[in-house]
């Protein structure tokens, strides 16, 4: 009991410290926003044409005809009282369209996570013994999979298992030519998942198998595993029962961090997929200079990333006993 | 009411219509006759924000708008007029009146009919909110919007306007009829119907996923059904892709049906052309665009005629139609487009690729080479990321360097192009399109008018001014007469040849590539932007 007290203090606490974070991200990407050239007024005349009165109408319903500190004021106060603003280009509510793209991006991201997770940190502890052969093949993967563009392999996955070979669709998250229903539905979606959320693990799966590797390597050498192989334990029970859960620390650590950088290559992966999702809804927002959108997003993705590490202290202190937060 | 008489009336002939029908249906029962059924997909690039047509009109959204819409004409594939919710119309002698009878067998998606209180409605109060309608369309002012009856609507202008029935018909802004009853007494940029379209089109609206599709399904109550029952195609839709490649890669296997020509990379045309699947469709040019290079009459050296003249005479057109349209295009010789025959001027000042010309243009100039070979150095402004500007660019500044000129090239991305060369016009020369189309008189004098040297997107940019070129402006839309118009369009792209506010680079081309399994996809000179009222699945 008491224990659980001092984590509800400590996550509290942690919350309270974001309040700052955030309020300097708004503030930093503010700025950052409307110093790049050209506002959405411009990109929404360029279109077609315009005249300087239609423009300035424009301006002047975005509230862009105001000083930029005025603008910063009167947006921080409204999301204070969570509004986070209109879409300028979409002229839609801006919470309302991040959260109708949230569930698409997660279930690419969740998915692409599991996968590249699972899969690298048993690789990894299979491919722990010091082999030469072994040590060229994880330095060649690693500097593959670290080094494919999201762009480039997400375009090849395409020709080879959409375009040549049939396997999977091409783009989307739904079949249009016949529109399932039903457990059909689900199963059609699953199917368009598939290449998007492999383009998306490779990376992963090449950080988490090179991290538990070389933690594994780390751990192998310790006392303690010379210790249990002196005592005539089996192979596969030290690997697995002994190192692992000691090698395996530090991917936890990996993964919160990974949120932040997942969500920031959702931009790529979404577009090559045309997967309905928020890095979708990034790339429109930054060329059309949709202020609202933007900021909207940038918030919801630094909350998201202080989340994902608060809750990867949790984790850390539920399977590693040395640490405990009071 | 109406139809109730006609039933009773068939009553008495059905069964002989049935015993003719079967005999016909027997006789030609293996001439290619359409068939119903198929799902058609067609790719767009971005997402809406709407679909009202007189809040957006985008290249993306157009063809979506057309599935929904009606115009009271249409146009075909040589740019007649046809009869679309009028099924006639008649022009005055004096060029004042235009009179439209309008289809009796419309209704709205909703089942409402529909009647010429929806034309009038539309042309007096929702038309003139759009900003693309200009100060041509004034309803009270320089137009009278009348309905004698419910089935006709009559125009009655102040002075000839030419170009009326163009406007009229075109899709592009155009004065698609909305349903009154959804419309009267709200604010039309607020109106939910904005986002769930009721129309009169062959298409119906079902549903919008936002970041996914737009799915409509076949209106069977369509006015223009005609005999075989229009439209064939039971599910339309429009999906999102907004990466290039991917829309290729979807068409390639099957899994869209469509994509419009701006959306198709030129570098992939080589490799289209090989797929026994695709069609290459090059018909549907009426709104064909010019890119051009834009040049700043304001800054020295481009303000220098002779200057501007040497850049034409080294810029070697034809070698940027190989390069980067791989030869999928043709040079532009004017400003008006060559398939605008009526006023397309072949004679104007030509510049054929000289650098002799050019070297000597700018040393009677007073540009000598100075250290290196260079002359002065220009900024070239493009858009990074639209199709091949980029690359147009590239060749362009390679040849400039070869006169001397040193080209540096700034590439922004859109807004920011936009920005610094509608608004700041903090450019000296830069890569930008225009459209000729419906009319030159309605793509051109934007650019040309010295009353348009605004600071606002596609208008007299470069600071363009001639007196008789305003003149002319001035006059050649009143002129009943065709004959007279095209002698001042003549006059004018001579002025404008010579002075080079603008130097046409090349006739975008038209290359919009479907599956080879539909038939009858393009017979409007609309293209990309006509409905797929017509288009079925081959057997």
């Amino acid at each position: 009991m008491i224990k659980m007290k001092a984590s509800t203090w400590y996550i509290g606490g942690r919350l309270l410290q974001a309040i700052p974070l955030i309020f300097w991200v708004i503030v930093i990407n503010f700025l950052i926003i409307h110093l790049a050239p050209g506002d959405p007024v411009s990109f929404l005349a360029g279109e077609y044409e315009s005249t300087p009165e239609s423009m300035e109408a424009m301006r002047k319903e975005f509230g862009l005809d105001k000083p930029l500190i005025t603008q910063l004021g009167v947006y921080l106060l409204k999301v204070v009282q969570g509004d986070l603003g209109y879409s300028m280009r979409m002229k839609k509510p801006v919470l309302e369209l991040i959260l109708s793209r949230v569930p698409a991006t997660f279930l690419l991201m969740g998915t692409a996570m599991l996968f590249s997770t699972v899969l690298g940190v048993l690789l990894g502890a299979m491919y722990s013994r010091r082999s030469s052969l072994a040590e060229n093949a994880t330095t060649f993967l690693a500097i593959a999979g670290y080094s494919m563009p999201a762009f480039w392999l997400g375009q090849i996955l395409l020709i080879i298992f959409s375009l040549h070979l049939g396997w999977f669709p091409s783009q989307g998250m739904m079949s249009m030519r016949v529109r399932e229903t039903g457990l059909w539905a689900v199963l059609d979606t699953l199917h368009h998942l598939v290449l998007p959320a492999l383009t998306w693990a490779a990376y992963h799966v090449t950080i988490i198998f090179r991290l538990t590797r070389s933690k594994m390597l780390e751990t192998l050498s310790q006392d303690f595993i010379i210790t249990a192989r002196g005592k005539g334990l089996d192979r596969r029970a030290i690997l697995y029962r002994h190192a692992l859960p000691n090698a395996i620390l530090p991917v936890v650590t990996v993964l919160g961090v990974n949120v932040g950088f997942m969500l920031a290559g959702s931009v790529l992966v979404e577009t090559v997929f045309a997967w309905p999702g928020m890095g979708r809804l990034m790339f429109e927002a930054v060329s059309a200079r949709d202020y609202p959108v933007l900021l909207g997003l940038f918030l919801v993705i630094s909350v998201m990333v202080v989340l994902a590490n608060l809750v990867t202290d949790i984790v850390y202190a539920l399977i590693d006993p040395r640490v405990t937060y009071k | 009411m109406k139809n109730r008489s006609l039933i009773s009336q068939k009553k008495v002939f059905l069964p002989f219509i049935l015993l003719l029908g079967l005999v016909i249906l027997v006789t030609f029962a293996d001439a290619a006759t359409p068939r119903h059924g198929g799902t058609f997909i067609f790719a767009v690039e971005g997402e809406q924000a709407n679909l009202n047509p007189f809040l957006i009109s985008t290249s993306d959204v157009v063809p979506i708008q057309v599935s929904l819409f009606n115009t009271l004409l249409t146009q075909d594939l040589k740019a007649n007029f046809v009869p679309s919710l009028a099924e006639s119309y008649s022009v005055s002698a004096d060029g004042l009146t235009y009179t439209f009878r309008l289809v009796k067998n419309a209704t709205w998606h909703d089942g409402k009919p529909f009647s010429s209180a929806d034309v009038v409605y539309t042309l007096r109060e929702l038309y003139p909110q759009n900003p693309r309608t200009g100060s041509w369309w004034k309803p009270g002012a320089n137009v009278v919007v009348e309905a004698p009856d419910s089935n006709t609507v009559v125009l009655k202008l102040k002075q000839p306007y030419a170009p009326l029935l163009d406007l009229i018909a075109y899709p592009t802004a155009g004065p698609f009829i909305l349903p009154k009853h959804l419309y009267e007494g709200t604010d039309m940029k607020k109106n939910p119907y904005n986002s769930k379209p009721i129309g009169t089109g062959p298409f119906m609206f079902k549903e919008w996923v936002i970041g996914s599709h737009i799915e409509m399904v076949r209106n069977p109550n369509f006015f223009g059904r005609g005999k075989e029952g229009k439209p064939y195609i039971d599910r339309l839709v429009f999906r999102l892709i907004p990466d290039p490649a991917g829309r290729m890669l979807a068409l390639k296997k099957g899994d869209v049906d469509f994509v419009p020509y701006n959306a198709v990379p030129f570098e992939e045309v080589p490799e289209l052309r090989k797929d026994p699947n695709l069609v290459i469709d090059t018909r549907g040019a009426g709104g064909s665009t010019i890119k051009y290079l834009f040049i700043n009459l304001r800054n020295a050296p481009v303000s220098n005629k002779m200057v501007r003249q040497a850049m034409a005479y080294a810029i070697d057109k034809k070698k940027i139609v190989d390069l980067v349209l791989l030869g999928e295009g043709k040079d532009a010789k004017s400003v008006v487009t060559s398939t605008t025959e009526w006023a397309f001027n072949p004679k104007v000042p030509a510049y054929p690729y000289s650098l002799e010309r050019a070297n000597a243009l700018l040393d009677k100039a007073g540009y000598p080479k100075g250290a290196g070979g260079i002359r002065f150095k220009i900024r070239l402004s493009c858009i990074g990321g639209r199709g091949s500007d980029i690359q147009i660019a590239e060749v362009m500044r390679d040849q400039l360097k070869q006169v001397g000129i040193d080209a540096q090239i700034v590439s922004l991305d859109r807004a920011a192009f936009s920005d610094a060369l509608f608004m700041r016009w903090d450019f000296d020369i830069a890569i930008q399109q225009a459209a000729t189309a419906p009319d030159p008189m309605v793509g051109l004098t934007r650019l040309l008018h010295s009353s348009n040297i605004i600071k606002a997107a596609l208008t007299n940019t470069a600071g363009f001014s001639n007196p008789e070129v305003d003149k002319l402006l001035d006059e050649e839309y009143k002129q009943v007469s065709r004959e007279k118009r095209s002698a001042m369009w003549y006059r004018i792209q001579e002025i404008v040849m010579d002075e080079l506010p603008y130097l046409p680079i090349y006739e975008q081309p038209v290359l919009n590539v479907y599956r080879a399994v539909w038939a009858d996809t393009i017979t409007s000179i609309y293209g990309h932007n006509q409905s797929r009222e017509h288009a079925y699945l081959k057997k």
